[in-house]
């Protein structure tokens, strides 16, 4: 009898201990652990958002004017006689490209969160932007390679949450086919809620070879519902720019026309 | 000769400022004219990152030619009250675009009128914040300078 007891309390004791590692994820403790619940400042940006203005009045005297320096704005004027002779320019207008960063400044995101990051869904793009909250600094140099969202790291102050982007893909495009032009291109961003429903984000971007000062936008965005609108290139033709070559098959067919 | 309007300049004022540019530019569009046709609808493309309007427009000798029309895509038709079904192939319905410049069978889909009177507007027209918008977005950062 004493030694069942005594048995049934070991095995019970062995259970107590054993109950949280069943519990867990089949991984080394400690190595690994589920995200909890976000921040209730970065919960406030979970949802779907899009733009409601592009610039807001504000202190700064540029409103958001791309202050190019004399090289990017010599390419931007080649690219606009290309552009004003029909040519399709390279990058995102010849073929579908992840949209990156700036694309999702421009068409609006979904935002997901979780204690260790913000996800940010590009609204056009298929861009998915972690934005880390708990990393101090980013990955070294030797280690970082270059993507569309780059390399987003974050923390609150107060209910601003600063965002420093670095890593940024020397392709993605900062505005109708510009690039950004030097691999240590830095954006640095404070989202903040205006109210339950209007995000404001203001941005500086620097970019030496690109800005000749640090550029500055405002964008606010409004709450919208939840939809599916987040992959790109659905379109068969695979390309951005209008095709009128290439006609659906199964398509309504008028009696005389053409097949 | 086109010039700037007070409509025009309000949609500059909306839109310069933006951090980024469309896809594509829509200076192949002639967003200075407006064409409005009565049409029949080949099928309707609900599709990222354009919707597409293919079309039937009757020539001069009555025979049906074939025009593409490129919208928006869903995120922002979806905002403008479009969806999937919107339009139905077979369907005869007014609609006004931007032609191409070039002269071949497409353009910028502006508007719809459907034969129950209902109107459905891309945003495509200037000041708009459809197609207009993902064209004009960023003026003062875009190349085409629109």
């Amino acid at each position: 009898m004493k030694c069942s007891i005594k048995y049934s309390l070991l095995g019970l004791i062995t259970l107590a201990i054993s109950a949280p590692v069943l519990a867990a994820p089949a991984q080394d403790a400690g190595q690994i652990v589920a995200p909890g619940p976000a921040p209730a400042a970065v919960q406030g940006f979970v949802g779907m958002w899009t733009v409601i203005k592009s610039w807001k009045k504000g202190p700064v005297p540029d409103k958001g004017e791309l202050p190019l320096t004399p090289m990017m704005e010599a390419k931007r004027a080649r690219l606009w006689a290309m552009d004003k002779a029909n040519v399709v320019l390279p990058g995102r207008n010849a073929s579908c490209l992840p949209g990156g960063i700036f694309d999702q400044f421009t068409f609006g995101f979904r935002v997901e969160a979780n204690s260790e990051y913000m996800l940010v869904i590009g609204g056009e793009g298929p861009t998915l932007r972690p934005v880390w909250l708990k990393k101090k600094s980013h990955t070294p140099d030797n280690l970082l390679f270059p993507t569309y969202q780059g390399e987003s790291i974050g923390h609150l102050e107060g209910n601003i949450l600063v965002i420093d982007t670095v890593g940024i893909n020397e392709d993605d495009e900062i505005t109708y086919a510009l690039s950004a032009q030097d691999p240590n291109m830095h954006v640095v961003e404070h989202w903040k809620l205006n109210n339950l429903n209007e995000l404001q984000v203001d941005a500086w971007a620097t970019d030496p070879k690109a800005f000749y000062r640090p550029w500055h936008f405002t964008m606010i965005y409004g709450r919208a519902p939840l939809t599916n609108q987040f992959s790109y290139c659905d379109d068969p033709s695979k390309a951005d720019e209008l095709n009128i070559n290439n006609p659906p098959t199964d398509r309504f067919i008028p009696p005389g026309a053409d097949r | 000769m086109f010039k700037l309007g007070p409509r025009h300049l309000a949609a500059l004022g909306v839109v310069a400022l933006a951090p980024a540019a469309a896809h594509h530019s829509y200076v192949m569009f002639n967003q200075n004219v407006t064409t409005n046709v009565d049409a029949v609808v080949s099928t309707w493309q609900f599709t990222n990152p354009h919707g597409k309007l293919w079309i039937y427009i009757y020539d001069a000798s009555g025979k049906p030619q074939l025009w593409a029309l490129e919208a928006p895509g869903p995120a922002q038709l979806l905002q403008h009250g479009w969806d999937k079904y919107t339009v139905k192939p077979g369907e005869k319905m007014k609609i006004s675009f931007h032609p191409l410049r070039n002269g071949s069978h497409g353009g910028s889909l502006v508007e719809i009128i459907l034969p129950d009177g209902r109107q459905f507007d891309t945003g495509a027209s200037p000041g708009g914040s459809g197609n207009g918008g993902r064209g004009g977005f960023g003026t003062s950062a875009n190349p085409a300078g629109k």
